[in-house]
């Protein structure tokens, strides 16, 4: 028998209070696209493999005001709610259920097959719209991590890294990609 | 309620006929699946309007069709609101983005971000030569045409609407939601 899941029927579309009643098995992934749902199937293991070492070093680095999830959840607004592979925030946004962007620091999404286009046209033109400062892409297939730092209300690329990565911004940073995935 | 089988690896167009039959527009983005809710009223009317004025000018060998599946390649399928595609199509087989001469989007509250970002980087990278939007509050037409791989805008229309591009049109833009 072919394994289905079952959404709740909205025809206006979802909002933030839906998501508690999507289904989590089997595991997709849900985010809120203006009202839309979009639905990914769960990410290979080394995907997560790279956003969890990550985020061990990022949570290392930043400040006590900081928070450090993979993966995050921001609410841009109740038809829009996306869940970055790697998200920090200041400390207060864990008061609340989900973080909004004026309070995230980094975005990092680490690029899938079905995730090529939103992760490379779609959620850098959001993040950048709503405020985000920083965002960062890795694309395994190529092992590529790129930076962006915003400017304006877009971003502007800061670093290309394939091997070893020095950031200092937004905070200082040094680390082999390839040691993330070993 | 809706159920969608399960893909581990993503969707496929091979998995399009296997999706429900419910009223929402199932797309597919790089394999992952955009369930949107059944467009509004105004939104439906103004597409069908724009559709019959397209089918009173349009020249020949041109026809418009209301919300056709479009695929790309096997990973991305999607749903413009109204394409303009040469007769030659009618006769059968998929219709792809070099069967598309323009395709609009109608963008209603539910699909602002969409519309605006997502789906114009879709068509671009097809190869959908014009692009136009049309937006309802307030009621707004802005034409766009690719050139070196982004779409330029070419006109904002909020009342009359003359353009030569793709193919000479006049209209009023109201007319669409009267």
């Amino acid at each position: 028998m072919t394994a289905v899941t079952t959404l709740p029927f909205r025809p206006d579309g979802w909002t933030v209070e839906d998501l508690e009643l999507l289904p989590d098995d089997p595991p997709f992934r849900y985010e809120l696209v203006d009202g839309a749902l979009m639905v990914s199937p769960p990410p290979p293991n080394a995907h997560n493999l790279f956003a969890n070492e990550l985020g061990y070093l990022l949570r290392g680095t930043v400040s006590r005001d900081w928070r450090v999830l993979a993966p995050g959840a921001v609410e841009f607004d109740v038809r829009n709610w996306r869940s970055p592979d790697l998200l920090v925030v200041r400390r207060e946004a864990m008061q609340r259920k989900y973080a909004r962007p004026g309070e995230a620091l980094l975005a990092v999404e680490v690029m899938s097959p079905s995730s090529i286009s939103t992760d490379r046209v779609a959620k850098p033109a959001q993040f950048a719209a709503a405020g985000i400062p920083h965002f960062w892409r890795f694309e395994p297939g190529d092992s590529v991590l790129w930076t962006y730092r915003l400017d304006g209300d877009v971003y502007r690329e800061t670093g290309r890294y394939t091997d070893d990565v020095d950031v200092t911004e937004p905070v200082p940073l040094r680390f082999r990609i390839a040691d993330l995935l070993a | 309620m809706t159920t969608l089988p399960f893909r581990p690896d993503g969707w496929t167009v091979d998995d399009l006929d296997e999706l429900p039959d419910d009223g929402y527009r199932y797309e597919l983005i790089d394999g992952a699946l955009l369930v949107s809710p059944p467009p509004e009223l105004p939104h439906q009317y103004l597409t069908g309007r724009l559709v019959a004025l397209l089918l009173g000018q349009l020249p020949e060998p041109y026809r418009a069709a209301p919300a056709p599946g479009l695929y790309f390649d096997r990973r991305n399928y999607r749903i413009p609101d109204v394409v303009v595609f040469r007769r030659e199509r009618l006769a059968g087989g998929r219709l792809g983005p070099d069967d598309v001469l323009l395709a609009v989007e109608v963008v209603s509250p539910g699909s602002v971000r969409m519309d605006r970002v997502a789906k114009p980087a879709q068509y671009a990278a097809g190869g959908i030569r014009h692009l136009w939007r049309v937006e309802l509050q307030p009621l707004e037409l802005v034409t766009h045409e690719l050139a070196d791989e982004v779409y330029r805008e070419t006109g904002r229309y909020s009342e009359d609407v003359d353009v030569t591009e793709p193919v000479p049109l006049r209209f009023r833009l109201p007319d669409l939601l009267t």
